[in-house]
């Protein structure tokens, strides 16, 4: 019997130990091939790549849009010899940037024969880079690329090429397209127009991040090479000469087809009685607008002083007002943490065959704004002034002097000018001259130009409908991780009561109705 | 197995606790969403949020599997299930794949929320597809933890806190990735979990990390199987 028992507790303390030790054996062996698949799997990757790129659409960088197809095939039809050169400042192996280089190799294949790609070693040919100095007016590098056209040549900067947010200072998008079409169309017009931002008044651009004043004499190259301005630049991708003139020492240009006063601090001066000889700055604007179809944009916010001869000629010729210091703010319809500074605006022109209507006929009716430190603008009711209207405006939570109301954002008059004939008697045939006023002089900021609201996209119908830019094809920047909303405090803080009570409320509930039913069965 | 799964799936929904898991999932996944991307406006991130859900993982998912065993012992039913005709490996694979089944359920649901980021922006739908197939496999994995603690106790609380601070420290193992000894941060990317999500952030399925997802999950599988395994002839 002691015996059988003594059997029983060996087997027992054999068989314990027979599988307590594979137990062990067998965890140790899974762990050590966990280890092992895991190191093969990773050397492999060294040697193939054990990666799937599922985002792999670099085409639509390379992709040349059919706005400029559409507009090359029309140059080649008008002028079959129309022709460009794209001229790269290394060796093709040496080009430091393969975004620029490839899509160059698109407008190459998809225009074959009207456009060329050449490549030329600045480092072995000194007495063509001095000459391509000489010509571009820039201090040429390897990172730059000239765009050689019948009339122009033109550099750009592969930094050009990019968008890059103002607050992170990463690189966004891509905007080659823009670039290259753009610098084609300019190195082939003749006379492009030019676009004058006043200076002499405490002007700038960007909050005052960057003032006028030390920009004034400076070409369009050298302005776009001084800053990365969004609006130069987009300016000059519509095809304009930038230039910056203090009107008390330089005369505007016959070319000048847009005046821009962006926040100005002192006053312009306008005709003195006293000094009849002397063309004052208001008077030769007046003669540009009159004679030359110049569009005037302005722009005003809530810290811009009354400056009484400019608020005269805004409010007498165009009937554009800005209250001087009076905020418009909102606190439903703004970006975040801005204590409804940062506010949000609307399309508003809703007439059809208004040039309000017809600048924003591609908007949709989600389309935002956003304007920042925005003044209170209203439109004058006299009769002498006709077509005034309002393209942007405020939602109606928006507030100003304690009311709740909708408010202009952005503005315009559209007045028709007869022209005279040899006789000096008015013709049927009319010329518009059109006045924009802006309530924030951030509206035009890079960092809203570059931003997911519709600035950017605004400001360039503006230009293409003020009929100052001959040929312009809107092309889109292409980003590369586009995550940015369009979406209001407001809406914000209803879809986030949605998201996040809505749906576990209604499972709880379920939750609840089980729990009873279990308690009851 | 397929058995022991269908009545485990069922167990989920006859008991508040799978509701109790997917309400407290889609609230705290919806919370994180807003305050990641709707509230952040225009500089919403989509990254930063499957990031910070991936960190609410190691607390939702101890909740999904803390009784799935432990429960079994503590009703004592865990005797029929070892002497039923079933293997334990059946057993266990039955209950992991009936939790990564209401997992991969709520994960898709809550997905409807990015229906919203369509509404105001114009995400990058494959960026989102590569994360969320990413947080899968993250997910399979959080929960074969959770089932080998569950397989320890007979204690869901203790089974559940286990978990995750087993998760936790698999998580906080990322922490060490800026340490300057190049041999130790090779170690330190090898083994963390988060170093092996960094790929699909930006749209790159990257096998490597998928095969180490499942590798580990699998082991955890294998442990909870082994504990049984003792458990049956001790």
């Amino acid at each position: 019997m002691n015996n059988i028992n003594n059997d029983k507790q060996r087997n027992a303390v054999t068989k314990k130990l027979k599988y307590g030790s594979l137990s062990m054996g067998f965890a140790v062996l899974v762990v050590v091939l966990c280890i092992a698949v895991n190191l093969a799997a990773s050397l492999l990757s060294a040697q193939w790549s054990l990666r799937v790129d599922i985002t792999d659409d670099k085409a639509r960088f390379y992709t040349i849009s059919d706005g400029t197809k559409k507009l090359f095939e029309e140059y080649f039809s008008e002028t079959p010899d129309w022709h460009i050169t794209i001229r790269f400042l290394a060796k093709e192996e040496k080009v430091s940037d393969n975004m620029v280089l490839e899509l160059a190799r698109s407008y190459q294949s998809t225009f074959d024969g009207h456009i060329d790609l050449e490549f030329m070693d600045i480092n072995t040919n000194i007495d063509k880079w001095e000459q391509y100095c000489e010509l571009t007016q820039i201090e040429l590098t390897s990172y730059h690329v000239l765009v050689e056209g019948k009339y122009h040549t033109r550099a750009i900067s592969f930094a050009n090429f990019y968008y890059t947010d103002s607050e992170s200072g990463e690189t966004v998008a891509f905007a080659g397209e823009k670039a290259y079409t753009a610098a084609m169309i300019k190195s082939g017009i003749k006379e492009n127009p030019v676009a004058v931002f006043t200076a002499g008044h405490g002007e700038s651009l960007d909050n005052g991040k960057y003032p006028l004043a030390s920009y004034v004499g400076l070409s369009s190259e050298q302005l776009s090479q001084a800053n990365k301005l969004s609006l130069f630049d987009t300016l000059n991708d519509m095809g304009f000469e930038v230039q910056v003139l203090d009107l008390n020492e330089s005369e505007l240009p016959e070319s000048t087809r847009l005046v821009f006063i962006s926040d100005p601090q002192r006053d312009f001066m306008d005709y003195d009685p006293d000094k009849p000889d002397v063309v004052s700055e208001l008077e030769m604007l007046k003669n540009a607008m009159d004679n030359y179809n110049v569009t005037l944009m302005v722009s005003v916010d809530d810290e811009t002083p009354e400056l009484e001869n400019l608020s005269r000629y805004l409010s007498l010729d165009y009937g554009l007002i800005y209250h001087s210091n009076v905020s418009v703010t909102d606190n439903d319809n703004s970006l975040k943490g801005s204590g409804g500074k940062e506010l949000l605006g609307a399309v508003a022109a809703k007439n059809s065959g208004s040039l309000g209507a017809q600048i924003v006929k591609g908007f949709g009716v989600d389309e935002r704004f956003v304007f920042n430190n925005a003044v209170k603008l209203s439109l004058s009711t006299d009769m002498s002034v006709q077509g005034e209207d309002m393209i942007v405006s405020t939602y109606s939570t928006a507030e100003a002097e304690g009311k709740k109301d909708v408010y202009p954002l952005v503005a315009y008059t559209l007045q028709a000018n007869a022209i005279e004939d040899d006789k000096g008697t008015d013709t049927e045939n009319k010329e518009y001259k059109t006045a924009y006023l802006f309530g924030s002089t951030e509206f035009l900021s890079s960092e809203y130009l570059n931003s997911r609201f519709s600035n950017r996209a605004l400001l360039e119908s503006i230009l293409r409908k003020a009929n100052t830019v001959q040929e312009y094809v809107a092309i889109n920047e292409v980003y590369f991780i586009d995550e940015g909303l369009d979406i209001t405090t407001g809406e914000a803080r209803g879809w986030t009561v949605a998201v996040t009570l809505v749906a576990p409320a209604a499972v709880f509930a379920v939750a609840l109705v089980v729990w009873a039913r279990r308690r009851h069965a | 197995m397929f058995a022991i799964y269908k009545r485990e799936l069922k167990a989920y929904f006859i008991s508040p606790i799978g509701y109790l898991f997917v309400g407290n999932f889609l609230a705290v996944s919806g919370l994180l969403f807003s305050i990641c991307t709707l509230q952040q406006q225009e500089s919403s991130s989509v990254s930063n949020y499957f990031r910070y859900l991936i960190y609410a993982f190691a607390i939702l998912l101890p909740l999904l599997t803390m009784k799935s065993l432990s429960e079994e012992r503590k009703t004592k039913s865990e005797q029929l299930l070892m002497t039923s005709p079933v293997s334990i490996s059946g057993m266990i694979m039955g209950k992991y794949f009936a939790s990564l089944t209401v997992f991969t359920a709520v994960l898709l649901c809550n997905s409807l929320n990015f229906l919203l980021l369509e509404k105001f922006g114009d995400p990058n739908g494959r960026l989102i597809i590569s994360n969320l197939i990413c947080l899968f496999f993250i997910g399979a994995l959080f929960l074969a933890v959770g089932m080998f603690f569950s397989s320890l106790t007979e204690d869901p609380l203790v089974s559940a806190i286990g978990s995750m601070d087993a998760i936790f420290v698999m998580l906080a193992v990322n922490f060490l990735s800026d340490i300057t000894i190049p041999w130790l941060k090779k170690i330190v990317d090898f083994i963390s979990v988060l170093s092996r999500y960094e790929p699909f952030t930006y749209g790159i399925l990257d096998i490597t990390s998928i095969i180490y997802y499942v590798s580990i999950a699998a082991v955890f599988i294998f442990f909870t199987v082994r504990v049984y395994e003792r458990r049956r002839w001790a």
